[in-house]
């Protein structure tokens, strides 16, 4: 499923029937509901729904993935620091990564924005990632220090291999089943984040689409254009619900493993 | 005992420091000035505005300003919202209650139900229904906060008509029991879109930690003895599957308030959720300074309060941590 969400946004544009920005007729065809020529209905300014949700699974999944690429990143070099150097560091850094958990993610997000002004599409998914990097870490460190403890590694470190060498050689590749894990975890986070963000107007900035700021089209009247929050609503849930379901798969093939 | 304690308090602090220091730094970071914001138009001539800022203290030294907020906050004086013409205090105090009391009431509803469900399905895993909610669980979970809020505004507000569709009291509505009896009816959707995710992620949890206990040896010898099963599930098995729930809590609260809101957004309950909102999208500084600060500062505590209350509840945990 998710396989399927992810080809569709790949090669969805290409079949999408209009262009997502262009205004059709403003007046004529505004806030027109789902018809043949426009399965999806048409917005505020007569523009294509489905060509948006198409584009905006791009603009949408795109900074999720990007988020989630900060985040896995930032989340295994402090849980792999901190599994690695031990003692005070590992401490401090634990510490550091409870409390950014404490802390509410969307409140420390609207602060960036409301100094930031309006953001681009990749700075905005660089903070999404930059906040959400904590429960990566913890997983990182647990699963770094349960391989370290493990003979494979002990006899590694024995022999004398170099640093740089056992993490990327011996470490990594040890550590990838809990990354899927984290990633789709983070993924399953980060989508609906971008989305809320946008729809309240703070994350991506029309006229580019992006499954938030469609649903935001419908302003006020959302009984009489129901179809614009609709489908960019069941865009979301599906997207979540297949990332949920492959992270409950790992971690059940995970626990299955010896 | 007191050892963990003062460690928890101390992140506590760490954390409400950590965020008044992030606040400043990025308020400083800011392009333009409230000023910027109200009079966009060339009307207001330089030299006013120069005026204004200097009277608001915008061009004293960084480290006066600091002092000053810094100083400020701590005699819970935020400044003056620009665009609410109030003080940033006021508006929180009118805001805050709101806010406590929506989420409270999805606390006490999610946590009683996605213990309850997760209980039982935890004590009874191989039976349809449960696995029915199970997966039902999945689904929800699935579901961000503010589209639930969405579809619930879409269904039994717009469409039927049955529930309220915004705000927090009728405008000139009664007073009295009848003015309680509104603010329930307005209360029921964003409590829900809120209760209802909190239900799925409490009863996933929940059902793990039953499943855990369930064959577990006291339950077992609790049977052989002869305790009726009623007995057995809910004084050997759930009290004992509670505490890892009871630690959830803490986690949870951050992520609630984070749904809490888009939620009161859409269904524009006066709380902190829409206030903050507002302030940022108006980039009236000193009110989204103000929220932030007071938001974290009452998670913080809440948070500290569920780990008070593990504590109280598991015993082993008072002795390890000795």
């Amino acid at each position: 499923m998710l396989a399927i969400v992810l080809a569709v946004t790949v090669v969805g544009p290409w079949f999408a029937p209009f262009s997502p920005t262009e205004q059709l007729d403003p007046i004529a065809m505004a806030s027109m509901p789902p018809s043949f020529t426009h399965p999806f209905g048409t917005d505020t300014f007569s523009r294509d729904v489905l060509s948006r949700v198409l584009y905006g699974a791009r603009v949408s999944l795109g900074i999720a993935t990007l988020a989630v690429a900060v985040a896995l990143s930032l989340g295994t070099l402090v849980g792999a620091t901190a599994a690695l150097v031990g003692g005070r560091t590992d401490l401090l850094l634990m510490r550091l990564t409870d409390t950014a958990l404490a802390f509410p993610r969307i409140l420390l997000l609207l602060l960036l924005v409301a100094s930031t002004g309006s953001l681009s599409a990749p700075t905005f998914a660089l903070l999404i990632g930059a906040t959400g990097w904590m429960t990566t870490a913890r997983l990182v460190r647990q699963e770094t220090r349960r391989l370290l403890a493990t003979e494979h590694l002990r006899s590694a470190r024995v022999l004398g291999v170099p640093w740089p060498r056992l993490v990327r050689r011996h470490l990594l590749p040890g550590l990838l089943p809990t990354l899927a894990a984290a990633g789709t975890i983070a993924f399953a986070a980060a989508v609906p984040l971008e989305a809320g963000l946008s729809f309240l107007g703070l994350g991506v900035q029309p006229p580019d689409p992006s499954w938030g700021n469609i649903i935001t089209g419908a302003e006020s009247r959302v009984l009489e254009r129901w179809w614009m929050v609709l489908f960019p609503t069941l865009c979301i849930v599906a997207t979540v619900l297949a990332a949920n379901v492959v992270a409950e798969r790992i971690t059940v093939e995970r626990r299955r493993r010896p | 005992m007191s050892r963990v304690l003062l460690g928890r308090l101390g992140q506590a602090a760490l954390v409400v420091v950590l965020v008044v220091c992030t606040s400043f730094v990025l308020i400083r970071l800011a392009p333009g000035d409230p000023f910027a914001a109200i009079y966009q138009s060339q009307e207001v001539p330089a030299p006013v505005r120069a005026q204004l800022r200097s009277s608001f203290g915008f061009d004293d030294p960084v480290p006066v300003q600091f002092a000053r907020f810094v100083g400020n906050i701590a005699r819970g004086e935020f400044g003056w919202s620009v665009t609410l013409s109030s003080p940033v205090s006021e508006v929180i105090g009118r805001a805050l209650p709101n806010t406590l009391l929506l989420m409270g009431t999805a606390f006490f509803f999610g946590l009683l139900g996605g213990a309850a469900l997760g209980a039982w399905q935890g004590w009874r895993p191989r039976s349809t229904l449960s696995r029915v909610t199970d997966r039902l669980g999945l689904l929800v979970l699935s579901v961000p906060e503010f589209v639930l809020a969405l579809l619930l505004m879409l269904g039994p507000a717009l469409a039927w008509g049955l529930f309220p569709v915004a705000g927090m009291r009728q405008e000139f509505g009664p007073g009295g029991f009848a003015g309680f009896v509104d603010l329930l009816h307005h209360l029921v959707l964003p409590a829900f879109a809120l209760s209802l995710i909190l239900m799925a992620v409490v009863a996933r949890h929940q059902r793990a930690a039953m499943l855990g206990v369930r064959d577990a040896e006291f339950v077992r010898a609790a049977r052989a003895r002869g305790v009726p099963e009623n007995r057995v599930f809910v004084r050997h098995a759930l009290r004992n599957a509670l505490v890892p729930v009871l630690t959830l809590t803490g986690v949870l609260l951050p992520a609630l308030f984070g749904g809490a809101v888009l939620v009161e957004k859409i269904f524009a309950w006066p709380g902190m959720g829409t206030t903050t909102v507002d302030a940022v999208l108006s980039r009236d500084y000193h009110l989204v300074v103000g929220c932030v600060v007071v938001s974290s500062i009452c998670v913080v505590i809440g948070t500290l309060l569920a780990d008070l209350a593990v504590l109280w509840a598991d015993p082993r945990l008072r002795e390890t941590q000795r």
